[in-house]
């Protein structure tokens, strides 16, 4: 792999490693611990809630639309960051593969805070969470960090999103 | 023919949720009534009515991303932006849908069009189109909001 009299070839083979440990590291912050602010949160709503955003951002993180959408129920909707409004798990999962494809390429997704998962009824929590996306490519910044809202429901012993919708956070 | 009918049919039935999404003609208006009451009392600038058809542990994000917390904070918030730079802004229901994720948790998504304002970073906001979520839980007889977050549509 190495050949001392290729110039172009080894200042390449340095940038490639080092995009390789940058791809590491930010992985490995995908997968770090959402963070929890007790007071907001029932403990058996978070164990539920918790795992859900782990895996949503492991999905997101390898670019997998339909990872990502088997978190939500067939006739889920969702709210995103743009006002836009998707429709079912087949529709989000097609929509998020578009944008892993475009503007969210190689992004990483962060669940950063879970401040809020309580039971509304015997198998449906509410869950408020914040995340922030990191964009490789650059914009868009305004839309990096976002709130959340989510409804979680038990469908024959799963959890899934029936509904979600998303705010950027942005200084007014 | 009837037999294929029979079999997409119970197909269908097969593939219906454990829980299934309830549909109760009565309760979705109630639910409407409580979302057009919220929007009455909002466009009226009357935000101590807010407290008839809220719970008191309602928690608003708004189309910042700002989260307040029971619903003591959320009208403070409200009647002091509603004191300047919202100062006689409305937001009118375009659309509003209704779902039910058990029978007493509604599910209701709004978009809506506020009338032209400007924020105190300059920027103005003309005709802004929102879309808003109402999480609408039915405590004893009522139905009361108790959670709603709000987007600007078409925000880059």
């Amino acid at each position: 792999m190495f050949e001392f009299a290729c110039h172009e070839g080894n200042y390449a083979m340095a940038n490639i490693l080092r995009g390789a440990r940058a791809e590491e590291q930010r992985a490995k912050n995908a997968s770090a611990q959402v963070s929890v602010r007790p007071s907001e949160v029932d403990p058996a709503a978070a164990r539920i809630a918790s795992p859900i955003l782990a895996r949503l951002d492991r999905a997101w993180t390898d670019g997998d639309g339909g990872r990502f959408a088997a978190e939500f129920t067939d006739d889920a909707d969702v709210i995103n960051v743009s006002g836009e409004h998707l429709r079912t798990r087949s529709g989000i999962a097609t929509q998020l593969q578009a944008m892993f494809g475009g503007v969210f390429r190689r992004s990483i997704h962060r669940s950063r805070a879970l401040e809020m998962a309580r039971y509304l009824a015997p198998g449906v929590i509410i869950v408020v969470s914040s995340s922030v996306i990191d964009v490789p490519a650059g914009p868009p910044a305004p839309l990096a960090t976002s709130r959340q809202t989510f409804i979680v429901l038990e469908r024959e012993g799963v959890w899934q999103i029936r509904h979600w919708h998303n705010t950027p956070i942005r200084a007014r | 023919m009837i037999t294929t009918l029979s079999a997409i049919v119970l197909l269908g039935a097969l593939q219906a949720p454990a829980t299934p999404i309830v549909s109760s003609s009565q309760a979705e208006v109630d639910v409407r009534k409580a979302v057009q009451a919220f929007y009455d009392a909002y466009n009226a600038h009357a935000f101590d009515k807010l407290a008839e058809f809220t719970t008191e542990d309602w928690t608003h994000i708004t189309p910042s991303g700002i989260e307040r917390r029971g619903r003591a904070e959320v009208l403070t918030a409200l009647k002091q932006v509603h004191s300047t730079f919202l100062k006689g802004v409305t937001d009118t229901p375009e659309e509003i849908a209704v779902r039910f994720a058990t029978a007493d948790v509604g599910i209701v998504t709004v978009r809506s069009r506020t009338t032209t304002f400007t924020t105190p970073d300059g920027v103005t906001h003309e005709n802004e189109g929102r879309i808003r979520t109402f999480v609408v839980v039915k405590r004893a007889t009522r139905w009361l909001i108790m959670q709603d977050q709000n987007t600007v549509r078409g925000a880059r």
